[in-house]
């Protein structure tokens, strides 16, 4: 079905706003008291509930409805914020979802589990106790319980202080009067007379007033209504302070007013009943003699609360923020911006053609203006790749939903610790990492993480702690898990690869071959014995696909103290700055950010190359790798290159050298996707198009780099894991011209 | 006024709204916070017609002797003075 553009864009609003509500609900789990979170909670589904409304969406309506209510009711403080009522509202949001799915896949939602969560949050509205709460939540049938007597709404109080004028008593006001004016508004719960005006009996006028009050009023009218009692008294003997109850409402009220004007603070407090214009009047008065800021005149005059007054000041930056925002972001189909990319990745490849033309022609003119389109098309491309950059968090942020859910399921304690979110990621790698990621996770709590038993017992905190950690790097991005759990044991890798005969048992591994077997195919099965159970579960498809992705994971461990995963990343699958090198009649091409210099091969290091697949570069040894043997080139002819070169690559802080005929020199590289028959190619990131038009591989260096140091483990201790022959597994495309 | 044992008595009557309290507090003697007396009594009973004025005198008047360390009581209040007393809130300073 194809759908209508409003839809679609209420769709993506919703998801926004689900993951809003998720996030705020995961904050009210740890902070059951901020008024802010419940409020963004409540905000989330008002706005679904409203623009599903615009579209007649009955059904998330009638759900929405029900839950919006009892948010109101959390929002009140009429019904506690418990993890029981969280776990209510998560298993809400998840129906939302599932709703808002429907929408686009054209499918139908379980009506049962709408039902069954609407009786559940009716129970919790009406202040059902919590076994018969218990009953619906566990066998998912309706139980009416005995109705218990509801929670007591507490009255707002408004704290109230004045001073008759000295004038009054002449002018036939009655103190009594206005008393009994305060008490039809609501319930004085207290009044105190205030004494300290009297003047000594010698000064004492006895037609002069001299009395005021403070009364605590328990009243639901408006400040507004409460100020017309007191009309005819001066107003600077009047104080009116709204309820302290309801800071939260006016908070929320200040959040809730519309965006559409950006209107002052003072205005803002009035439209939400905490001010009245009088007392603005006032401090506007003073702001004008002093310069004090309005806010602070308020606050010190008793006006409004400071935490009112720091509502109204946030809302008045959302609005200018809203204002800008609009203008500054549009909403553009994500396939609108593949088509884009792909297209100036078509326009770079021209581009090259056209530079290698303009050589051949060697036209100044022509030269310039070409030197000219090429700069700006660099430009182009950057801003092209630019726009599909996406913050990572809003990956993270699903996770901490999933180390909630998990954890309890397990009955751990798991605090996921989130740092790195804003770095930035092509939206097509955010999209395919997040799987693997997940599995990372996900073993993580199930096998890493002990139990709080288990933890005491040995010595750590009864929490564990998971931490996801995002940064860049030279030219790709780094993805680290880390775990506090019990970590992998050597011993028992070894011994199940033993079992597994994936390796040698005569030969001695490193600690890195040790952990990379947990990547092997096999390695693990769902019957592990605990120290390392589950950790290779399907951690051989998580590197399969990350490879696929032309991204790198490693794995090290301290048995007993924890686990960290480290996954890099390219920045992005499109367009990349390339090093055009030839072996042979063949060109490659190596990401440009990864070359860090050139050598010429003088005789001397031809010799000392040609002995070992070494040489010593200041002071360093530098494991080579020649390409042409490597990559099993043919030469048809004999030729053998005059001046060859070393490449020097480097990747997460490794380097080799590789041995390559000619350097050509940098070139933007369209990154094209081998297909299916080269799938899964060791050593090959994808090809590209040279403006010649021939077609280049473009070289994967970590894979390269690991081919070298495995050369070199080889050559120095003799080792050589077994099923690992980098040297075979890279096969050129026979098309490669 | 009179002296009654170790207490004094002030009596207030008559019309004590806003036109005539200047009178009735001027009657007053506020010497008698100044005696040796433990407890001075006042009594209320002859008023015959008040407003808040009388009330906010009365409020002085505990207000002295709390100052003057004496006990005050007020005696046979008027039911219409009470009321007001109570809707004022001031049932329990004025201890009546």
């Amino acid at each position: 079905m194809e759908m209508d553009e409003g839809v679609q864009i209420f769709v993506s609003e919703c998801k926004e706003l689900l993951e809003d509500m998720e996030s705020a609900l995961l904050g009210c789990e740890k902070n059951p008291n901020d008024p802010d979170l419940i409020n963004q909670v409540f905000r989330s589904v008002h706005t679904i509930k409203g623009s599903a409304g615009l579209f007649g969406f009955e059904d998330i309506i009638k759900f929405t409805h029900v839950l919006e209510n009892v948010l109101d009711d959390v929002r009140d403080c009429l019904i506690p914020v418990t993890a029981d009522i969280i776990t209510v509202f998560m298993q809400c949001k998840d129906q939302i979802e599932k709703y808002i799915d429907a929408l686009m896949a054209d499918g139908e939602v379980d009506e049962e589990e709408s039902t069954r969560l609407t009786e559940l949050l009716k129970l919790y509205q009406t202040g059902q106790t919590s076994t018969s709460i218990a009953e619906v939540q566990d066998d998912s049938s309706v139980k009416v319980a005995e109705e218990e007597s509801q929670l007591d709404a507490s009255i707002p109080q408004y704290h109230i202080s004045f001073y008759l004028g000295e004038d009054s008593f002449k002018q036939g006001f009655s103190p009594v009067v206005l008393m009994n004016e305060l008490a039809e508004l609501g319930e004085i719960i207290s009044a105190t007379p205030h004494l300290d005006k009297f003047p000594e009996e010698n000064d004492y006028l006895p037609e002069d007033s001299y009395m005021g009050w403070f009364v605590v009023l328990g009243s639901n009218c408006s400040k507004s209504e409460i100020a017309e009692v007191f009309q005819y008294l001066d107003e600077t003997s009047v104080h009116i302070l709204p309820p302290e109850s309801s800071i939260p409402d006016y908070q929320d009220m200040v959040t809730n007013l519309p965006e559409d004007e950006d209107k002052a603070i003072g205005q803002i407090l009035i439209d939400v009943g905490t001010l009245t214009q009088r007392e603005l009047d006032e401090a506007l008065l003073k702001n004008r003699e002093t310069g004090e800021l309005t806010g602070n005149i308020l606050i010190q005059n008793g006006a409004v609360q400071p935490a009112v007054v720091e509502s109204a000041l946030i809302k008045q930056e959302q609005t200018r923020q809203a204002k800008k925002k609009a203008i500054d972001f549009i909403r553009i189909d994500a396939s609108k911006l593949d088509s884009l990319v792909n297209l100036v990745g078509e326009l770079v490849i021209f581009g090259a053609k056209m530079n290698q033309l303009t050589k051949k022609y060697s036209d100044d003119e022509l030269g310039e203006a070409v030197s000219e389109i090429t700069e700006t098309l660099e430009e182009i491309r950057e801003v092209a790749l630019g726009l599909r950059m996406v913050q990572l968090s809003g990956t993270f942020n699903k996770f901490q939903r999933v180390v909630r859910d998990t954890s309890s399921k397990l009955g751990k304690e798991i605090n996921l610790k989130v740092s790195g979110g804003e770095t930035e990621l092509d939206k097509s790698v955010i999209d395919q990492i997040s799987d693997p990621l997940m599995h990372i996770i996900r073993n993580a709590i199930d096998h890493g993480i002990e139990t709080p038993d288990e933890r005491i017992s040995k010595g750590k905190v009864s929490e564990g702690t998971i931490t996801l950690n995002a940064f860049h790097e030279t030219g790709a991005i780094c993805i680290e898990v880390k775990d506090d759990g019990r970590g992998l044991s050597k011993e028992k890798i070894l011994e199940k690869a033993k079992e597994k005969k994936l390796i040698d048992i005569s030969k001695n591994y490193s600690d890195k071959d040790i952990w990379g077997l947990v990547f092997e195919p096999g390695f693990s099965t769902a019957a592990e014995v605990t120290d390392l159970s589950g950790r290779g579960v399907g951690m051989d498809v998580v590197k399969r696909n990350i490879e696929s992705l032309r991204g790198h994971i490693e794995i090290e461990s301290e048995y007993g103290s924890g686990t960290e995963i480290k996954i890099h990343m390219p920045l992005t699958l499109a367009i990349i700055e390339g090093f055009h090198v030839g072996v042979v009649n063949e060109s490659f091409i190596l990401p440009l950010d990864m070359v860090v210099e050139c050598i010429s091969m003088s005789d001397a290091l031809n010799d000392e190359a040609s002995h070992h697949n070494y040489i010593k570069l200041r002071e360093d040894v530098l494991p080579l790798i020649d390409l042409k043997s490597f990559l099993k080139i043919s030469s048809t002819s004999n030729e053998t290159a005059k001046n060859r070169n070393i490449v020097v690559v480097t990747y997460s802080g490794r380097k080799a050298g590789l041995i390559v005929d000619a350097l050509y020199g940098e070139i933007q590289t369209v990154i094209k996707p081998l297909g299916r028959v080269f799938e899964g190619a060791v050593g090959s990131a994808g090809f590209t198009i040279l403006g010649s038009g021939n077609v280049a591989l473009i070289l994967d260096v970590p894979g390269l780099i690991q081919g070298a140091i495995n050369q070199e483990h080889d050559i120095f201790d003799g080792l050589s894991l077994a099923n690992r022959n980098t040297a075979e597994s890279i096969p050129i495309p026979a098309s490669i011209e | 006024m009179s002296e009654s044992g170790n207490n004094e008595i002030i009596s207030i009557s008559g019309d004590c709204s806003i036109y005539e309290i200047g009178d009735r507090f001027t009657e007053i003697d506020l010497s008698v916070f100044s005696t040796e007396v433990s407890s001075i009594e006042v009594d209320l009973e002859n008023i015959s017609d008040f407003d808040a004025s009388l009330i906010q005198m009365l409020v002085l008047l505990k207000r002295k002797a709390t100052k003057c360390g004496k006990l005050l009581r007020f005696m046979r209040v008027p039911d219409s003075v009470m009321e007001s007393v109570r809707a004022l809130y001031l049932v329990e300073y004025l201890d009546m």
